[in-house]
């Protein structure tokens, strides 16, 4: 681990970790008794109720972000009335300062109404924390959400998969990673030919096809 | 660059022809140790094999050992041997550190693009398996991201092979990968990053082998579609009995539910995988070559009336819709073909 709270800090703040499975944001390192480093955490989406922890504390988790991004269900693109689902990616770049933690340096957020997600905003999203959680409604739920209103763009319902409605001809998209890869009725989506390798994926998340 | 009438696969061209064109190798192996520690051996003491390079990423006494040149498989263990050597001769102590790690660079320049998505992906199938094998800081490490860390690599791999375009994959922002493909560019090699720092050779070389492995078996398949065919085939079990030395095998059997990981390392990849159909594209030799250029030009020469006079009429029937009326002399133009029907292959951002 890190040998000093410089090089703790240039690694770590202004990132996201986990800590007792929950996302924190990493507002800075500082030295603690006996040389351990000491990380300073906050809770998102408010960056409030803020503790210190050891880096040695078990309970922290700087290394294993495989589970926490994927399809975020942005609704702060017009003030939190509609869905549109963006498929987040962490990057293998050195970025901004060799940052381990998630961060905006080294995450790709697909460009909202052509403006680039600011970082501050995501932190602040409560969708950013859902996503990092998994947190998706249910693909039935992402369905009525769509029926209901024909403003929403698209909902997620896992961290791989998410959900759109063509209301002009009535039918449902099905999105996978960022882009679409079967249409028809959720009930049975038609996967065409050369997406047909997916079809084990698509069953092993509860999406039927044919 | 391979063409098929008048289609150009690039996929099917040399890296050293389609990425960036670097002087010719021979040898197929480059390692690049970096080290912390005290009483490491100094830039004099190095022999042909190995030269003392400065690397901005290390703390305190440190090094980082460079091979001169690529060297072929048969001298990598002298190679590494001479620096056992070194080592002991100086009393050298390596520390255990998060920051050291040792890439091997394999020489791709000779390789077609389809072939080397092979590689790349037969690694990403059992990445996460030799990445925990490679050593517990390296799991997760910013320095060597897995596939399955940063999904960032995979888009941009399949979004190169669907257009058959790979300009893109030369990008900073793909090369703290544990396998960096930037490398490509850079040496026209793939570098491996995911080992840990040592001093330990034969767990170097070792590492070596299995790397040489995965790039061995990856070759015995034309098209990474090829590949996973084989491994939906034979399931992970065949799959890594046919393409694995035991020693890879014994690496990979060893870690717990491997048989999940490697299915889950699949389907992680296959979307690269089947990105582009990899038709196969034989070159044709000059002389079809010459004659298609002489029919070409007797066509342009015939007047169009003779020559539909000269097709049966269903076949003309059948034609007719795709054959516009001649404009201004002799014009035989298909019609646009039909779009694709929906969903389109294009890419759609969510």
């Amino acid at each position: 681990m890190y040998d000093t709270v410089e090089e703790a800090r240039m690694r770590l703040s202004g990132t996201v970790i986990f800590y007792r499975g929950e996302p924190r944001y990493v507002r800075d390192c500082s030295g603690g008794v006996g040389g351990e480093i000491m990380v300073h955490i906050d809770q998102l989406p408010n960056m409030n109720g803020g503790i210190v922890a050891s880096l040695r504390d078990p309970e922290i988790n700087i290394r294993e972000f495989r589970q926490s991004v994927g399809y975020m269900n942005n609704t702060s693109v017009d003030g939190g009335r509609t869905y549109k689902a963006h498929y987040v990616m962490r990057m293998p770049i050195r970025g901004d300062g060799y940052k381990q933690g998630l961060h905006s340096s080294n995450l790709v957020f697909p460009r909202v109404n052509g403006n680039r997600q600011r970082w501050d905003n995501a932190l602040m999203s409560p969708a950013f924390k859902d996503m990092l959680l998994g947190i998706y409604p249910s693909l039935d739920e992402c369905k009525s959400i769509l029926d209901n209103d024909p403003r929403h763009e698209s909902v997620a319902f896992t961290r791989a998969f998410a959900l759109a409605k063509d209301h002009d001809l009535g039918f449902y998209i099905l999105y996978y990673k960022g882009r679409r890869v079967a249409s028809g009725d959720v009930d049975a989506l038609v996967l065409p030919s050369h997406h047909w390798y997916l079809n084990e994926v698509l069953q092993g998340s509860g999406i039927r096809v044919r | 660059m391979a063409r098929s009438g008048n289609k150009t696969y690039n996929y099917n061209a040399t890296v050293r022809d389609q990425f960036a064109r670097h002087e010719n190798q021979s040898g197929e192996i480059g390692i690049e140790i970096e080290c912390e520690g005290t009483h490491l051996p100094a830039a004099k003491d190095i022999s042909e094999y190995w030269t003392i390079h400065a690397d901005g990423s290390l703390r305190g006494e440190s090094a980082e050992y460079v091979m001169t040149k690529p060297v072929n498989r048969k001298n990598v263990w002298p190679a590494l041997e001479y620096l056992e050597k070194l080592f002991a001769e100086c009393k050298t102590k390596l520390k255990e550190s998060y920051r050291t790690s040792v890439h091997v660079h394999v020489n791709m320049q000779k390789i077609p693009i389809r072939q080397i998505f092979n590689v790349i992906l037969m690694y990403g199938i059992v990445e996460d398996i030799l990445t925990e094998y490679a050593g517990v800081t390296r799991v997760g490490n910013l320095f060597c991201l897995r596939m399955s860390d940063a999904e960032f690599m995979l888009q941009e791999l399949r979004q190169a092979a669907e257009r058959d375009s790979y300009q893109a994959l030369n990008s900073n922002g793909l090369r703290y990968a544990g396998c960096n493909i930037k490398s490509l560019f850079d040496h026209n090699s793939l570098e491996f990053r995911a080992f840990r720092g040592t001093s330990d050779m034969k767990l170097i070389s070792e590492w070596i082998d299995i790397i040489l492995n995965i790039k061995d078996s990856a070759l015995t398949y034309q098209n990474p579609s090829e590949m996973l065919q084989n491994f939906s085939n034979l399931g992970p079990e065949g799959f890594i009995n046919k393409n694995f030395s035991p020693t890879l095998r014994r690496v990979i059997e060893s870690a717990p539910q491997w048989r999940d990981k490697i299915t889950t390392g699949v389907r992680l990849v296959q979307d690269v995988a089947y990105a582009n159909d990899w038709a196969p594209t034989p070159e044709k030799s000059s002389t079809e070559k010459r004659e298609l250029k002489m029919a070409y030009y007797e066509l342009n020469n015939i007047d169009l009336a003779q020559l539909l006079n000269a097709v049966p009429d269903e076949v003309l029937a059948a034609g007719r819709a795709r054959i516009r009326a001649p404009v201004g002399g002799l014009g035989i133009r298909p019609q646009p073909a039909p779009q694709d029907a929906w969903p389109a292959r294009e890419e759609e951002e969510l």
